[in-house]
């Protein structure tokens, strides 16, 4: 028993110590530090739950939440429905079926810096958007992409739908190659039609995997940050700057770190009030 | 017609549909790749006047230019290094852990404590451990940054491994122990071979998550020459953004190595991001 003791020790430690250290004690520290005024500089001052309140009261703050539940918003109301008819369509498939499975899923492995440089060059004033506007006739659909405040925070939450459309499809493929076939089969006997057969069928059959996606897609929003700090760092001012951008520019370039440190509070907090608020409502559909 | 020849011109009409558009959506994302070699291979500002036809001369010398003159072969370096390293640490501890975990000391709660890192995003404790670091002196440093993305893919990897773990047959172990055989030695010669897949999937996706980040490079990381492929990319981005084709052929190089990795284990990428997100 004693051996044992030992072994469990050595083996546990190395990622115990590590985790603890980068893992948990920041997330406590974060804590800590919000409740201060700080700019690591000079002194600390302790002004309590002061930062919260300001928060509240702060319109930068409502803008990032507005721009980072536009994202969120966006996301599921066109990369989910987008993500759903091609996995389908690529369910019916089997010509192909695993090359297009290949190809949708390679933007996902690619740096968002990557992808973001890209469409930094894409979005260019002179560049290729607009020309292809152009060219096509839309010219007056030109606009300055990432210059624009009216614009540039959907042009900026465009490439990551476009870069994580390929995780979705995946989710959802997998769970409806996990249908039973004989459902699929009483159903077409019965004369079912195939949106008849999606609608009834396939979308309560995987409504877990919808769940999953749904959560991937708000978590993931919540932690967005490079695709608007390369391509605009979330600017002009703050129109295209998410929760995670706002939080770093706080910290980092306007030195408030007591107050990033709330923000960063912030984000933990309605990212895991979100996931056991959605879980109690997605049990509680699945029951019904 | 007959009912029939309706029935099935609306079947081929459909089918013709539904493979209209699982090709489009295939070319709309295969053609920003595609356009951007494409463009890594223009001069300067050629992608202004010829954005999509093919390059009137051939630069390749903007990948030489890119790699030398840009330092771009630094910060490839240095990617390579800070992300072979981390996943080899990252693999034993985790792996170290699994076993422990499923075998030796079946605790929930020190289970459930691992996995509190799948749910906490982790870029909102950008700024304690910027403290941390700072306090301890590893910031700007390699280790310091590596050991950062070590503990950022724990979790997960924990999680992967041990589910590899779990599916190892139990008698063997027992039939090691009766043999002689120490525990140590057991986890080193037996069980990692045999969880392979989950030593494969965790790999490959610490790898990505290790050679993709930014914003923790850009953080933790000032000094030129310890700069990632990812700030490298930025950093063409702001002295060369009048050379897109200089530009594009430094974001090439940096996607390089991920393609090739999805191409050789494109099946342990996609198991794990799933899992992954399945989990988170």
């Amino acid at each position: 028993m004693k051996r044992n003791i030992r072994f469990i020790l050595i083996f546990t430690a190395p990622a115990f110590v590590i985790y603890t250290l980068i893992i948990i004690y920041p997330t406590v520290a974060c804590g800590y530090f919000s409740l201060f005024n700080w700019d690591a500089a000079s002194r600390m001052d302790l002004v309590w739950l002061h930062n919260y309140l300001s928060l509240f009261r702060d319109p930068e703050y409502r803008q990032v939440i507005y721009n980072t539940a536009m994202l969120i918003v966006e996301s599921l109301a066109i990369q989910l429905p987008f993500s759903a008819l091609i996995s389908f369509l690529l369910f019916r498939t089997v010509r192909g079926f695993k090359l297009f499975r290949a190809v949708y899923f390679i933007p996902v492995v690619i740096a968002p810096i990557a992808i973001g440089t890209m469409f930094v060059i894409f979005y260019n004033t002179d560049g290729p958007l607009n020309t292809l506007l152009k060219v096509f006739g839309l010219g007056a659909l030109q606009q300055r992409w990432l210059s624009d405040p009216k614009v540039v925070l959907h042009s900026v939450i465009f490439p990551q739908m476009w870069q994580y459309a390929g995780v979705l499809i995946m989710i959802l493929l997998a769970a409806l190659q996990s249908v039973p076939g004989e459902i699929l089969e009483s159903a077409l006997i019965d004369g079912a039609g195939s949106l008849a057969i999606y609608f009834r069928i396939l979308i309560p059959m995987t409504w877990e995997a919808f769940s999953i996606c749904i959560i991937l897609t708000v978590t993931g929003s919540l932690r967005s940050f490079d695709h608007p700090w390369i391509m605009t760092m979330g600017g002009p001012g703050l129109s295209s700057a998410y929760l995670t951008v706002f939080m770093a520019r706080t910290a980092f370039m306007d030195y408030r770190y007591g107050y990033g440190s709330a923000i960063g509070i912030s984000i933990i907090a309605i990212s895991l009030l979100f996931v056991v608020m959605f879980r109690k409502f997605a049990s509680g559909r699945m029951q019904a | 017609m007959t009912r029939m020849e309706t029935l099935s011109i609306q079947r081929s009409a459909a089918r013709f549909l539904r493979y209209a558009i699982l090709i489009v959506y295939a070319v709309t994302t295969i053609a920003p790749f595609v356009w951007i070699f494409l463009t890594s291979l223009k001069g300067a500002t050629e992608v202004y006047v010829n954005s999509f036809g093919l390059p009137r001369a051939w630069k390749f010398i903007n990948f030489s230019t890119a790699w030398s003159k840009a330092r771009v072969s630094v910060y490839f370096g240095n990617s390579l290094l800070y992300s072979f390293g981390s996943l080899f640490m990252c693999l034993l501890f985790a792996g170290m852990v699994s076993y422990v975990l499923t075998r030796v000391w079946r605790n929930l709660a020190l289970f459930s404590y691992f996995m509190i890192g799948i749910m906490v995003p982790i870029q909102a404790l950008l700024i304690p451990t910027f403290m941390l670091m700072k306090n301890i002196g590893l910031l700007n440093t390699r280790i310091g940054l590596m050991a950062i993305y070590v503990a950022a893919n724990l979790s997960l990897s924990i999680f992967i491994i041990s589910g590899f773990m779990r599916g190892v047959p139990i008698e063997l172990e027992d039939a090691a122990f009766v043999d002689g055989c120490s525990r140590a030695r057991f986890f080193f010669t037996i069980m990692v071979p045999l969880s392979k897949g989950g030593f494969a999937t965790a790999a490959v996706l610490t790898f990505l998550n290790c050679w993709n980040d930014f914003v923790f490079a850009y953080i933790f990381i000032s000094p030129m020459n310890l700069k990632t492929i990812s700030q490298g990319v930025m950093i063409l981005k702001g002295e060369y953004i009048t050379d897109f084709g200089l530009l594009s052929s430094g974001l090439v190089i940096s996607i390089i190595p991920v393609f090739i990795m999805y191409i050789l284990f494109q099946e342990q990428v996609v198991t794990g991001l799933t899992a992954g997100a399945i989990k988170g």
